[in-house]
């Protein structure tokens, strides 16, 4: 039995519609990644669930209990913002104290909780420390520690790690991830971020336009992504039209030859670009469209291509993957 | 949904003390003494006296004389400060803002004090024929009073403009003059349109200097108030509060275009400014004229009250700072200072919660609506707004129609201090309360979401957060409120009464019959009380805020 289901979720704002139809349904302690560019609508179903704003139409429930109408509050949801969004005249630990005091906990039962989620966090001997003291990781830390601090049933992240350099960023995804490991609480995270979307969740839900593309496990969404917005938004492709179909291939499963080695199914494109990318590289040919391709270091100094010199290219057929050109639908083979 | 309630509490109060009564202010001009319609005739009767046409053509000669000459000493003393290497930038700067702290009638006070007939340079140079009461005395005051104001305008503008277009310029060759002309003036256009339109909304309505040295000279505002205290016409009164409403709003929609676009460049680099002497002269020989008069005029003002009788007797005494000369003595002094402090707390507290009260708001019209009640007071010239006050407020019931009245419920703060703060507190509203709207809506917008799924009241969050964030803007707008209470004299000349008397009505009383010197003393007295109020102010911003300042950086 699911623990969160949207059901048919609408939400239009004027003539605006934002969100077409969502369904979606979050089993106990997943963690689910909403994917999708900025203005898909990703960040208002968030706070739909949240209940900061109201579907146009749809409904909400929690387990069997209908909440499409309960106050934020009530839903026990956690919230972690890009933004961090602490308040910025009070410390750290003071900004996990506030609400819970307005919640009427005890002194000493706030310490303890303050104690016990700074710990979780890392950031136990922190808990004196202004916001502007503190890094941004640090900062979202905290917000995080307060959203955690009541144990919410649900903990909601809007773009928790957008505002962070890269190696904050890399560090801080890797805690968030055992953190929902030791607390098993069920996570939502809103990004535009594809690699942090497979490395962090479950499932991926990929919305576009308002509207739910594909629901399936990070795995899957690369390896057969059930439309072509999928398949694009998720890892490079490299598309050949043929007849009324297209046709796709990730640039790792296409293999490079010098022309000498040629083969029947093989094909030749002019090396247009070179790019060195830490681990491999990544050769783009030019042939009857542009390719791309990725190749290992130790391939590349086998190979040693240079910019301008014909190269033959090819790959396996069960590496390709079919969708029709109109709809764009996957074609099952 | 308590807080729709209040905000539209918040409203009514703000429409009966700033919409009704100017629109009532206004319909007077079309009716006569005994409220029947009679179209334009009050404008007819006005006009064949042959003064409307007159005022109105001095009233803006003075004004568009004033703007010119103050904006452009304005620029200078700016750019010398932005773009030169002189010396003492920081005294120079304090000093041109100095005529921020001070009633507008000083400046005309000392200029009579030092070349009015008995004035100080017009007997030692034996000038018996000159005089300087009239349009030239006007723009002279006028220009001091407004200076602050342009200079603080272009100052910031000239901020704003991005060094890297000059260190482009200089690449491709264009010189420092071409520079200038197609480079910084067209940066700073909006500025200048800014400066022009805001100096001359306050020269055209100004009071304070026609009083003082207009002389026979007759202006709008002097006419407004002639009529008023003099006939007691208050239909002819509204005729002129229409002439001198209707540029003033022309200017004033000017002056929101030019501010809307005025604001672009958010990162600006620097400007490097290059060794240049005669550049640094120049600007040192310009600035002196505007700074001079500033300091000239303040010194004349300080002289004059504490010799005897110039030139008769040139005798020290403080006997002037006792004011004997008028009945009221110092005790409207004390009025000043309590009727300033009710409106610093009373008005940065009602700005405060009205602007949260919008900012919560999640309707388009109430927003809509509050901008409009925050940026209508600053389009509402004092003059216009003290008088739609006087004939509001001082009638006891209105009559609809024959034999039909309607009591006036209002017409009980008329004569107390609590209609002088209300009138204080609409006329500088828009400053305050935009401010405080500006560091509310610098508050990040997730941290009111984190209050609603944490479930913190909205009470609470006012209390421990949006308050705490927000005191800086409200401490000012006290303060904001405070120093322009002490020195207002338009929005106030016609509602005041025996029993709420202020002081710088008492140094336009003064002057009138002569006593210079003691309305210099009692100006000065006010101008002492400002500057102590705003360093008290200065010293506990830094003792309290400072903290807060600190913690909050980079986070707000």
């Amino acid at each position: 039995m699911p623990f969160l289901t949207l059901k048919n979720i609408t939400k239009d704002f004027g003539t605006h519609s934002v969100l077409r139809d969502v369904s979606l349904s979050i089993k106990e302690g997943e963690f689910i990644s909403l994917l999708g560019a900025s203005g898909c609508g990703k960040s208002t179903l968030l706070r739909i669930i949240a209940g900061l704003e109201s579907p146009s139409s749809g409904k909400i429930f929690l387990k069997k209990q209908d909440i499409t109408s309960l106050k934020p509050s009530k839903r026990s949801c956690g919230l972690v913002f890009q933004s961090y969004a602490l308040f910025p005249h009070m410390s750290a630990g003071e900004n996990l104290a506030f609400p819970l005091r307005q919640k009427g906990y005890s002194r000493k039962k706030i310490e303890q909780i303050i104690a016990q989620n700074f710990e979780l966090v890392g950031l136990r001997g922190f808990e004196s420390k202004m916001p502007s003291e503190l890094s941004g990781g640090q900062q979202q830390r905290v917000s995080l520690a307060r959203a955690i601090a009541l144990r919410p049933k649900i903990l909601l992240l809007d773009e928790p790690l957008s505002a962070l350099d890269a190696k904050v960023r890399a560090k801080l995804r890797h805690d968030i991830k055992l953190l929902h490991r030791e607390l098993g609480i069920t996570s939502i995270m809103v990004t535009h971020d594809q690699e942090e979307a497979i490395m962090m969740s479950d499932r991926i839900a990929l919305l576009s336009e308002g509207e739910i593309v594909q629901i399936d496990t990070p795995y899957r969404i690369y390896h057969h992504p059930s439309h072509l917005v999928s398949a694009k938004f998720i890892g490079e492709v490299n598309t050949f039209a043929y007849k009324n179909e297209l046709h796709l291939l990730r640039p790792e499963h296409i293999h490079l030859k010098r022309e000498k080695s040629a083969t029947q199914d093989s094909k030749k494109g002019v090396v247009s670009d070179i790019a060195f990318m830490g681990g491999f590289f990544k050769i783009t040919l030019q042939a009857e469209s542009e390719v791309v391709c990725m190749i290992s270091t130790k391939e590349f100094s086998q190979l040693e291509p240079r910019i301008g010199e014909s190269l033959q290219y090819s790959f396996s057929p069960k590496h390709i993957m079919r969708y029709k050109a109109k709809s764009g639908c996957a074609i099952e083979s | 949904m308590g807080s729709r309630i209040l905000l539209w509490l918040c409203f009514v109060l703000l429409a009966c003390f700033s919409l009704v009564p100017v629109g009532f202010l206004l319909m007077q001009a079309f009716v006569d003494s005994k409220s029947h319609f009679v179209g334009l005739e009050n404008f007819y009767s006005y006009m064949t006296q042959g003064w409307l046409l007159q005022s109105l053509l001095h009233t803006l000669f003075v004004a568009l004389s004033a703007t010119i000459i103050s904006v452009l000493f304005a620029l200078v003393c700016a750019y010398a400060l932005m773009r030169s290497h002189i010396r003492a930038k920081k005294f120079i700067y304090h000093i041109a803002l100095l005529p921020l702290f001070v009633p507008s009638l000083m400046y005309g006070l000392g200029l009579v004090y030092l070349l009015g007939n008995k004035g100080i340079i017009t007997t030692l140079l034996g000038l018996e024929s000159f005089s300087i009461y009239g349009a030239g005395g006007i723009i002279i005051a006028q220009s001091i009073y407004i200076f602050p104001q342009s200079f603080l305008v272009l100052y910031l503008a000239l901020q704003n403009v991005d060094n890297r277009l000059y260190e482009q310029a200089e690449i491709m060759g264009i010189s420092p003059l071409r520079c200038f002309f197609s480079i910084t003036l067209p940066s700073i256009r909006f500025g200048l349109l800014s400066a022009v339109m805001m100096g001359f909304i306050l020269c055209f309505t100004d009071f304070g200097a026609p009083i003082v040295i207009g002389g026979n000279y007759n202006v709008l505002a002097i006419d407004m108030y002639k009529y008023i205290i003099g006939q007691q016409n208050f239909n002819l009164g509204a005729c002129i509060a229409l002439a001198l409403l209707l540029p003033a709003l022309l200017a004033f929609f000017v002056l929101k275009y030019a501010q809307k676009h005025a604001t672009q460049s958010a990162k600006a680099t620097p400007y490097h400014i290059k060794p240049n002497a005669l550049r640094d002269r120049i600007c040192l020989a310009i600035l002196c004229i505007p700074l001079g008069s500033i300091l000239v005029v303040m010194g004349a003002v300080a002289l004059a009250s504490i010799i005897k009788l110039y030139p008769y007797d040139l005798s020290l005494t403080l006997e002037h700072f006792g004011i004997k000369s008028s009945i009221d003595g110092l005790s409207t002094l004390l009025n000043s200072v309590l009727i300033a402090l009710g409106a610093a707390v009373c008005g940065s507290v009602f700005s405060f919660l009205f602007v949260y009260l919008s900012h919560i708001s999640d309707s388009k019209l109430s927003q809509n609506l509050a901008h409009f009640f925050m940026i209508l007071p600053s389009a509402l010239p004092g003059l216009v707004l003290g008088l739609g006050y006087v004939i509001f407020f001082n009638a006891s019931e209105f009559e609809i129609t024959q034999g039909l009245y309607l009591l006036n419920p209002l017409y009980v703060l008329y004569g107390s201090f609590a209609l002088m703060i209300i009138c204080h507190i609409i006329h500088y509203f828009s400053i305050p309360s935009l401010s405080i709207k500006q560091s509310l809506q610098r508050i990040d917008k997730d941290i009111e979401s984190v209050g609603e799924v944490m479930g913190i009241s909205r009470l609470a969050m006012l209390k421990n957060v949006y308050i705490p964030l927000c005191l800086p803007a409200i401490l000012e707008s006290a303060l904001y409120f405070f120093l322009n209470a002490m020195v207002s004299i338009s929005a106030v000349i016609f509602i005041y009464t025996a029993s709420n008397k202020v002081a710088a009505i008492t140094i336009v009383h003064l002057d009138e019959k002569g006593y210079i010197e003691e309305a210099a003393a009692l100006t000065l007295l006010i101008v002492a009380i400002n500057f102590c109020v705003k360093i008290l102010f200065e010293l506990f911003k830094k003792r309290v805020l400072t903290r807060f300042y600190l913690n909050t950086k980079g986070a707000v």
